[in-house]
């Protein structure tokens, strides 16, 4: 099953992480940031899988929406997970402005959403 | 014997056959038919021989085959936005629940105010369609009481009964104003300012949108009174106002040397022809405003049912607020549905009262 491998995967890596942690801090960081980076690689087929399913339950929808709100979610993970590396790597400053670029990536996105509303509301007015 | 001749000599020369649907001729239907053919697909003058032949089955034919297309025309229009709402409803559920785990909060919650405003949108387009049907149902029916008003005047005219007309007149102007120029708006801004409400998470507009919802229904529920009112006004003083009227024509009539007597009986027979052709009319008018204005009633509750039904089916699924905006389309399509109710039902008491003060 994928969540055996995924669990294993971590594991090991904390192990690794733990073991090499007093020794070589560096090497440590690296193999935590790498198993991060196969584990979300290894969820990213399923990832398709669920948007492909959203695409399928929204074919009488108007696409733009569902695009819209599946983009929201893939930037928040994206920004999420960069913003929790570099707090790994201790960089907490360089965290909070990728969540801030994440922030406003995702409000950029509902621009044309939100103008789309203001509009429905002005024409019904 | 000498005057017993005579007034057969006068009654074969000045008597004329009348029958209630050649009465109809004398009438401009022209544009009552295109109205209601263009609204209904019913046209009115075939509808009225048939009623005044007692034809039944056409009449149930001709409705029926109506109330089938307008029917079905209308609710295959606003299938796409039901459908739309449940499909992102239940996808923004879905991923409010995925982004609401993420550890950062900030974030999440923008996801969310993005899904929120998603579900506003659809939500303001799907009121918007449906403050157009009513707008366009209460056209429809303005229309037809717009060219029936000439008719039914004229018709009730001859008969004698000048208030009727005048009070039906008056009524339908009144409608159309309350109508289109306050209630329509009120109800869209009532709906609006609750739908706005909802983006923020602070109930800052409730009570605005209280206040205006209130001011609806006391607007709505005013013009019942103000009916109710004039109705009774008519009651009280317009019968005394028509049988002056027809009396006086009678007298005038009669006065006529000789052959008044005779003429004044003619006057009195016209004036029951006539009496038929309105009644019969009437009815035409009260089966082609009932076809034409409870199918958006019914059209309209129907959407308020699936709008409160499919707010109880996301409950599970959706967070508070999308079913709040749901739940705010349903209310305001409920609304919808009493002013347009009210506006049918005060013309078709009208005409209804009008026939009754005919017969009486």
């Amino acid at each position: 099953m994928d969540i055996t491998k995924i669990a294993l995967l971590g594991l090991i890596g904390a192990i690794f992480a733990v073991l090499l942690k007093d020794n070589s801090p560096v090497f440590a960081l690296m193999i935590s940031v790498i198993t991060t980076l196969v584990v979300f690689i290894f969820v990213m087929p399923k990832l398709y899988e669920i948007t492909e399913l959203f695409d399928a339950v929204s074919e009488n929808v108007n696409t733009e929406y569902i695009s819209v709100l599946i983009k929201s979610v893939a930037v928040a993970y994206g920004a999420m997970f960069s913003s929790q590396l570099c707090r790994d790597f201790g960089q907490n400053a360089i965290g909070d402005k990728v969540e801030l670029g994440g922030k406003i990536i995702i409000m950029g996105l509902a621009v044309p959403v939100i103008t789309g509303l203001i509009k429905s509301v002005l024409n019904i007015l | 014997m000498k005057k017993i001749i005579l007034i057969l000599v006068f009654i074969f020369l000045f008597s004329k056959n009348t029958y209630a649907d050649n009465e109809l001729s004398s009438f401009d239907v022209l544009a009552i038919d295109e109205v209601s053919d263009n609204e209904t697909g019913i046209t009115f003058s075939s509808v009225f021989y048939s009623v005044i032949k007692g034809d039944g089955k056409a009449v149930i034919k001709e409705i029926t085959d109506s109330v089938k297309n307008i029917l079905f025309k209308e609710i295959e229009d606003t299938d796409g936005y039901v459908k739309t709402i449940i499909i992102i409803s239940l996808l923004c559920g879905i991923l409010n629940t995925i982004t609401l785990d993420l550890k950062d909060k900030s974030v999440s919650e923008i996801v969310f105010y993005v899904s929120q405003i998603l579900i506003l949108t659809i939500a303001v387009t799907a009121f918007k369609e449906s403050i157009s049907v009513l707008k366009s149902a209460i056209d429809s029916v303005l229309s037809i009481m717009t060219a029936a008003i000439p008719f039914m005047v004229s018709v009730v005219a001859s008969t004698g009964k000048g208030m009727q007309g005048a009070v039906l007149s008056f009524t339908t102007t009144i409608l159309s104003v309350i109508t289109d120029g306050i209630i329509i708006p009120m109800i869209t801004v009532t709906t609006l300012i609750k739908i706005v409400n909802l983006i923020s998470h602070k109930d800052m507009l409730s009570k605005m949108s209280a206040l205006f919802k209130d001011i609806t229904s006391y607007i709505i529920k005013g013009g019942g009174y103000v009916f109710i009112f004039m109705m009774s006004l008519e009651r009280l003083g317009g019968a005394t106002v028509s049988r002056f009227v027809g009396s006086t024509v009678k007298s005038v009539v009669s006065m006529i040397p000789v052959v008044g007597d005779v003429v004044s009986g003619s006057a009195e027979i016209a004036a029951n022809t006539a009496g038929t052709v309105a009644a019969g009319s009437g009815i035409v008018l009260v089966i082609i405003l009932v076809s034409i204005s409870f199918m958006p009633v019914i059209k309209i509750g129907i959407i308020t049912a699936v709008y409160k039904i499919l707010a109880a089916v996301v409950e599970p699924v959706c967070d508070k607020n999308t079913v709040e905006i749901i739940d705010t389309i349903g209310e305001g399509c409920k609304l919808i549905m009493a002013c347009l109710f009210m506006t049918v039902f005060m013309f078709i008491v009208s005409v209804l009262v009008m026939l009754g003060g005919l017969n009486g």
